[in-house]
């Protein structure tokens, strides 16, 4: 009876094999033959891993390291990279709009602010040598900035929109209303001397009006935030939001009359 | 000769610094004075005439970047300095809470006697705007004393900036 079944089984194991050398000669069968292949392989493949991982361990954690070290490297290299890139389409923006300008114009990068809280001073890489003087008119490619109030050889201050010293003569593009816009030390101008029926809304668009001397007409200061009434009930007030971000400059462009 | 340099350092470091940097650290659109924090904590470690002339050099280094030319801060800062020293001189401001109130009270009056002058300047700063700049930039300035005088001590400037003469002020 033992050699009976000793002898069928080696019979079936035998016909297996038969069946499987069969089976890969003949094309047919042989995506079966792979596929049924396919999760012992595995099972094998992934015991190999792990006991090469075992044994080559510490090729593999310097291997690793190095690789981190790549990453870090590149993943740097990428920061830069954008960095580059979102400083290629401010200076595109700015170069773009230099070039659409019909007056010549002086671009130049802020390297200092007002160190103190009373006043709002911005510090330009370009001075006399560039052609710049007193009172020229500073803009970027959003709007109005401000004006040079002092120049040295490569150096000079310019007063932005917010300081309180400053003044423009502007009227609101849609209703012509003219009106007085200075700054206020914060991060919006105020438009005065509007008469009680004047015609603003917010949302309207602040544009120089070309009195004041050196000033352009229809350059854009910013839009209107709000509207109100003086405190003496005389007159209106607007509240102004300058279109150009002046906490953040980083270029402007100074306009050579 | 060393202790001058380290004075020099320290103030033309923040001279500096605080045109390029203090933009960044903006509370309600109040800047710390730096500056002015520098020269308080340098005065409270210096006798008398050496705290007016320190102080007046860093005021003259803020007026540099000012839109003002009065010189408001070159008149102003030796001030400070010398009611610094007489503070230290009558009581101990060793301390870093005596230190932040000193330097809030010194930065409250240097806002307000500022203001004064703007006003008869006919420099006209919104009421608001003043106030705000007055109470915040105190507070906001001495808050950060203690961690300038921590990283001045970490240079060993201030230990620099001690009488020679054995002496301690406080």
């Amino acid at each position: 009876m033992f050699n009976f079944k000793r002898k069928s089984s080696g019979f079936i194991a035998a016909g297996c094999i038969l069946l499987f050398l069969f089976a890969n000669v003949i094309p047919g069968l042989r995506a079966p033959s792979l596929n049924i292949c396919k999760y012992p392989l595995s099972l094998l493949n992934s015991v190999r891993r792990e006991i090469g991982g075992m044994v080559f361990y510490r090729r593999n954690l310097i291997e690793n390291i190095k690789l981190k070290e790549e990453i870090n490297a590149l993943n740097r290299k990428i920061n830069d990279f954008q960095e580059i890139s979102i400083e290629n389409k401010r200076l595109t923006q700015l170069l773009s709009f230099k070039q659409n300008s019909p007056s010549k114009v002086v671009a130049a990068r802020v390297i200092a602010h007002s160190p103190d809280n009373w006043s709002s001073v911005i510090v330009i890489d370009k001075g006399r040598t560039s052609g710049i003087r007193e009172g020229l008119v500073v803009i970027n490619h959003l709007g109005l900035v401000g004006r040079v109030i002092e120049t040295s050889i490569a150096a000079s201050k310019v007063m932005l929109m917010n300081d309180p010293d400053f003044g423009v003569s502007a009227i609101d593009q849609r209703s012509r209303q003219e009106g007085l816009v200075v700054g206020g030390l914060g991060n919006l101008l105020i438009m005065k001397y509007l008469p009680r029926d004047c015609d603003i809304e917010a949302g309207d668009t602040i544009i120089t009006s070309g009195f004041t001397e050196r000033y352009p007409k229809g350059m854009l200061i910013g839009a209107v935030y709000e509207t109100g009434q003086e405190f003496s009930g005389l007159s209106n007030y607007a509240v102004i939001k300058p279109a150009a971000d002046l906490a953040s400059l980083e270029e402007v462009l100074v306009i050579i009359v | 000769m060393r202790r001058r340099i380290i004075l020099l350092s320290i103030i033309l470091f923040f001279a500096l610094f605080e045109p390029v940097w203090t933009g960044y650290l903006r509370v309600f659109s109040v800047k710390p004075d730096i500056l002015l924090l520098s020269v308080v904590l340098t005065a409270a470690f210096l006798n008398f005439w050496e705290a007016v002339f320190w102080g007046m050099i860093a005021g003259f280094l803020k007026d540099i970047f000012s839109v003002y030319g009065i010189g408001i801060n070159t008149l102003l800062f030796p001030v400070w300095s010398a009611v610094v020293v007489r503070i230290s001189r009558k009581m101990t401001i060793d301390d870093d809470y005596a230190l932040m109130a000193v330097a809030a009270i010194v930065v409250f009056f240097n806002g307000a006697v500022c203001r004064f002058i703007f006003s008869l300047s006919d420099r006209d700063i919104p009421f608001g705007v003043s106030l705000r700049v007055m109470l915040i930039s105190p507070v906001y300035t001495a808050v950060l004393l203690p961690i300038l005088r921590k990283w001045l001590n970490y240079f060993k400037c201030l230990e620099s900036c001690r009488k020679n003469t054995g002496e301690e002020i406080f």
